[in-house]
């Protein structure tokens, strides 16, 4: 096993830091919900960078079109903020809202976009791995599966959701989404070298 | 790189990222944008509530229409031929509009109060669309009474 990405991450305390988070937002999701924009400023401030980094992944790395849909998502929750009942933490109603709005960005767009032969060749030209470089490489491989196929395994294998919740933001059978899984990780491990 | 160390290398990558530029200044503008739009629909929705007490008017029209058609359908059947609706309470229409037998579908004089009542609303109608183009329930309540009148017109050329 590569030691590289063997490395424990660093331990925290996250639940307490996440609790103390989660009552600062309370005050300020009040607060914007009132029409106060320095308090959603505050919020965009506390929260850009994870919103940010879901839709990164979703649109393949694209960092423009991050800036877009984090944008866009933004704006949303500053549209929905009077609808938000507090019955989950902000920061996750915020999250699933910014991956709705990729998602939706995914769904306009034609489901073979990018689905083109540099796929193919990506994964029969396979990268080597070192150390330094190995995320990004992983990084470059995930950003060229096709758009769907990468969806399903962002959500599934980084952002930790079930096939029955990637089936339904996705408009697809379980069974596609499995599919879809599959065949992204089988290209990723062509890609990136080794067939498991 | 192998099968687990990819997964490893995918939870790894649930991790916040910074948006390379600073993205507020643009969602501070949409939002100043949409809030001044939210505050220009607001000034215009007296000028729709103006035009509420046309709608509602032209809706009673076509509800004392309907009656009005019904009632006369009913008087056919038993022979009766009497006026059960007096139009000229509607104050838009004058004694003379009601009579005027030309106005009349298919000739019939007990048809000309409905037709009158109808191009009456049917001109109210249009004037209210010209000044809210976008109120969708003025179209519908045209729509309406242009099917009325061309049953008007139907029951008309059934009666001559």
């Amino acid at each position: 096993m590569n030691a590289c990405l063997a490395m424990p991450l660093p331990m925290t305390d996250l639940p307490r830091a996440e609790a103390v988070i989660e009552t600062a937002d309370t005050e300020l999701v009040r607060r914007a919900a009132d029409g106060d924009t320095r308090a959603f400023e505050a919020l965009y401030r506390r929260h850009a960078a994870r919103v940010h980094g879901a839709v990164w992944r979703l649109a393949g790395m694209n960092e423009a079109r991050a800036q877009e849909l984090t944008q866009e998502a933004f704006v949303r929750a500053w549209q929905k903020l009077g609808s938000f009942r507090h019955e989950s933490a902000f920061s996750t109603w915020l999250h699933r809202l910014a991956v709705n709005v990729a998602l939706m960005d995914l769904r306009g767009r034609d489901p073979e976009e990018n689905a083109d032969d540099a796929v193919l060749e990506a994964a029969s030209d396979p990268v080597t791995p070192f150390c330094a470089g190995e995320r990004a490489d992983l990084e470059q491989a995930v950003a060229k599966l096709p758009p769907r196929a990468r969806a399903v395994l962002v959500l599934h294998d980084v952002e930790g959701w079930k096939h029955e919740e990637i089936s339904r933001e996705l408009g697809m059978a379980v069974g596609s989404s499995k599919a879809q899984l599959h065949r992204a990780r089988g290209l990723l491990r062509a890609m990136l070298g080794e067939a498991a | 790189m192998n099968e687990l160390e990819i997964q490893r290398g995918l939870r790894a990558m649930n991790a916040p990222r910074e948006p390379a530029v600073d993205l507020w200044q643009g969602i501070a503008a949409r939002i100043a944008a949409e809030t001044e739009q939210a505050t220009t629909d607001a000034a215009k929705s007296p000028s729709r509530r103006r035009w509420l007490p046309f709608a509602l008017a032209a809706g009673t029209l076509l509800a004392a229409t309907g009656a009005s058609l019904l009632g006369l359908r009913i008087q056919e059947g038993t022979g009766i031929a009497q006026q059960t609706v007096p139009l000229q309470k509607f104050s838009r229409i004058t004694p003379a509009q009601a009579l005027d037998a030309a106005r009349a579908p298919g000739g019939d004089p007990r048809l000309a109060g409905a037709a009158v009542v109808l191009d009456a609303a049917n001109a109210e109608l249009q004037q209210a669309l010209e000044q809210q183009p976008d109120a969708v329930f003025l179209v519908s309540l045209l729509n309406r009474t242009n099917a009325r009148r061309m049953k008007l017109e139907h029951y008309g050329a059934r009666a001559g």
